[in-house]
């Protein structure tokens, strides 16, 4: 049986007519999709060779009701040879042709699959967090990914078209309604009306005579609210620093005042030990009477001496001490009442006191008060012993004294030169 | 040391109140007679050195921490490099656990903690005079929120020593030349025993405890 036997039969060749066409019609398709995703070239040519014989089997086809009369020596030639062949082969052909077309569709997803074209290239930018916008020197815009549209659209009220304008727009750091300029300068951070903020970067690109303009921006939302968070933080714990070092500047006084309120409890203590220990003496006899009387004498003195030690002179006892070891102190002017100034320069006594006695083997120390001045002291130290042999360095006790004086905000200066002499500006408070 | 008939003493402790009853402690009023002899009692540390110069001083009895902000085992350490026959018995009611560490290191003869039983430093006294070293076997335990400090390491507690001057855990790092992690451990770990809610309030209650100084 050959194709011609099937010929006379109208709905035979029609269908044939329509499968052919419509593989013709798939390998214009096919081959468009393979030119664009830039397959092998092979497979476009093999595609391109099916695709021109179903155009020839089509035309053929087309005309098999026709006569001959007219038909070139080419048509005739194909359509005999058409006619002749086993019907078989015909299936075959169709078959073969079929298979390639399907093979092709297969290559071609695989290659898509494995490769980037354009267009992937494109989505994969859109889809970016980061912004890109690449444009020539013109300002003709090469590449805008969707962010940077968005984000020209934010500044600027429209999609990125114009690249030098845009850059101009960024360099000139003017805040619209849906974007504010975080930073400006060369690198600005901006910040969207819908909370995202980038760090926009400008770049020329050169290759050769070629140059290209790149701007970036990057997406830094979660950094900078981080770092934003982290610097709340810092100022909280500075905050906490600082009270933290004024209380200890405070608390050696309290935990003084602790001691001080220990050793009253514990006199309280004794005295209802006293108590207990007297009545159970005088209502039976028991216990030792000498002791009991030393302990209430001994409570007895220790609160009278408190007492009488309130309102004591607070340089009573470095004056004391200056006695004891044989150093006067001879004042002019009045010394400082009030704190601070009374405990530096009571510190500055003792110092001076222990040099003039210790280093200088003096015995006397001179101290000036100025006091004129309403808005500080300055008291001036010197003695009538030997001079300094080198120049004095305040360490140890004139280190503390230098330092306690710093920290109230006083002045504090020590020569050597010709004699010892140390000089306070202390602030007055009130 | 030479046989006295009396021991000269020499008492520094700034305040009243417990200077007074060691006063009286020392002249024997409270046990009836004494062998020693309270040559100078005065309230600051940095004016010791003075006494020690000009006079045959025995034993010092000194407290540490002063009002007018002299250090007692400074002055201490500076006595004893001077006078190295002289006596000298530490006292302190601070818990803070550097301070035996410390006297031990620079060559104190004795240490004795305030607030026990007054009578113990005659005790104390009479031993380190016979050539005794005594000192306590442990250091006050003070209460820190839900532990005691004995449940600190020295490590912990050298970061608090730091802490509580209101560095940053880098400050702290570098006095103690150590990592800003090793520090934030020991902070947290220190949180951790106690309960405390942040640094600022481990700091605090050490301090007023008296933990560190």
């Amino acid at each position: 049986m050959t194709f011609h036997d099937i010929t006379s039969s109208r709905t035979a060749v029609s269908l044939i007519q329509f499968y052919v066409l419509f593989l013709m019609i798939s390998g214009v398709s096919i081959f468009v999709n393979l030119v664009e995703i830039r397959c092998k070239k092979i497979y476009m040519l093999w595609c391109a060779v099916l695709t021109v014989f179903a155009y020839f089997a089509e035309q053929t086809l087309l005309r098999i009701p026709d006569s001959e009369e007219g038909m070139k020596d080419i048509e005739l030639a194909i359509r005999w040879m058409l006619f002749d062949m086993p019907l078989w082969e015909c299936i075959l052909i169709v078959v073969c042709v079929s298979l390639s077309y399907v093979l092709l569709i297969y290559r071609m997803k695989v290659w898509s699959r494995e490769h980037i074209s354009f267009m992937s290239l494109k989505e994969a930018i859109d889809t970016l967090p980061d912004g890109l916008c690449y444009y020539d020197d013109r300002g003709i815009t090469l590449s805008v990914n969707m962010t940077m549209n968005q984000i020209s659209t934010a500044l600027t009220g429209e999609p990125l078209s114009d690249g030098v304008g845009f850059l101009e727009k960024i360099k000139e750091g003017r805040d619209s309604e849906d974007c504010t300029f975080v930073r400006s300068g060369d690198e600005p951070i901006i910040r969207l009306s819908s909370g995202e903020i980038y760090s926009i970067v400008y770049r020329c690109l050169t290759e050769g005579s070629n140059s290209i303009n790149e701007i970036i921006a990057t997406d830094i939302t979660e950094e900078y609210n981080a770092a934003e968070r982290l610097n709340r933080q810092n100022e909280r714990l500075n905050k906490q620093k600082e009270r933290l070092k004024e209380f200890g500047k405070n608390v050696t006084g309290l935990t003084i005042e602790k001691e001080l309120l220990q050793a009253k409890i514990d006199i309280h203590d004794n005295f209802g030990k006293a108590l207990l220990a007297a009545r159970q003496y005088i209502r039976t006899g028991d216990g030792d009477r000498d002791k009991i009387l030393d302990i209430w004498n001994t409570n007895v003195i220790l609160l009278e001496h408190e007492r009488s030690s309130a309102g004591k002179d607070i340089y009573a006892s470095v004056m004391k001490a200056a006695s004891d070891v044989g150093v006067g102190i001879s004042i002019k002017g009045r010394l400082p009442a009030e704190e601070p100034a009374s405990d530096i320069v009571m510190t500055a006594l003792r110092e001076c006191v222990t040099n003039t006695f210790r280093h200088a083997r003096g015995d006397r120390l001179y101290v000036d008060v100025d006091d004129k001045d309403s808005l500080e002291y300055i008291v001036t130290m010197t003695n009538n012993g030997m001079p300094p042999v080198r120049k004095i360095h305040p360490t140890g006790g004139l280190g503390n004294l230098m330092r306690a004086a710093k920290a109230a905000g006083a002045d504090l200066i020590i020569e050597s030169e010709p004699v010892f002499k140390l000089i306070l500006k202390i602030p007055r408070i009130g | 040391m030479e046989e006295h008939n009396t021991i000269k003493v020499l008492l520094v402790e700034d305040q009243d109140m417990p200077r007074q009853l060691f006063e009286m402690i020392i002249k024997g009023r409270v046990n009836g007679g004494s062998k020693y002899e309270l040559l100078y009692s005065i309230d600051s540390a940095s004016v010791a050195h003075m006494y020690c110069d000009r006079y045959d001083i025995d034993l010092i009895i000194m407290d540490v921490v002063m009002t007018d902000g002299s250090n007692g085992l400074d002055a201490a350490e500076r006595i004893k490099t001077a006078h190295p026959d002289i006596k000298i018995i530490i006292v302190t009611s601070m818990p803070e656990v550097s301070f035996i560490q410390r006297a031990r290191d620079i060559g104190m003869d004795s240490f004795w903690y305030k607030g026990r039983d007054a009578n113990e430093i005659l005790d104390i006294m009479d031993r380190t005079i016979a050539g005794e070293h005594v000192f306590p076997e442990d250091t006050p335990v003070v209460l820190m929120g839900e532990t005691t400090s004995d449940h600190f390491t020295a490590a912990e507690l050298a970061v608090l020593r730091e802490l509580i001057k209101g560095g940053s855990n880098k400050e702290i790092g570098e006095a103690l030349s150590i990592s800003e992690t090793t520090v934030r451990t020991h902070i947290s770990s220190m949180l951790s025993k106690t309960g405390f809610s942040n640094r600022t309030e481990l700091a605090i209650k050490a301090r007023i405890g008296g933990l560190v100084i």
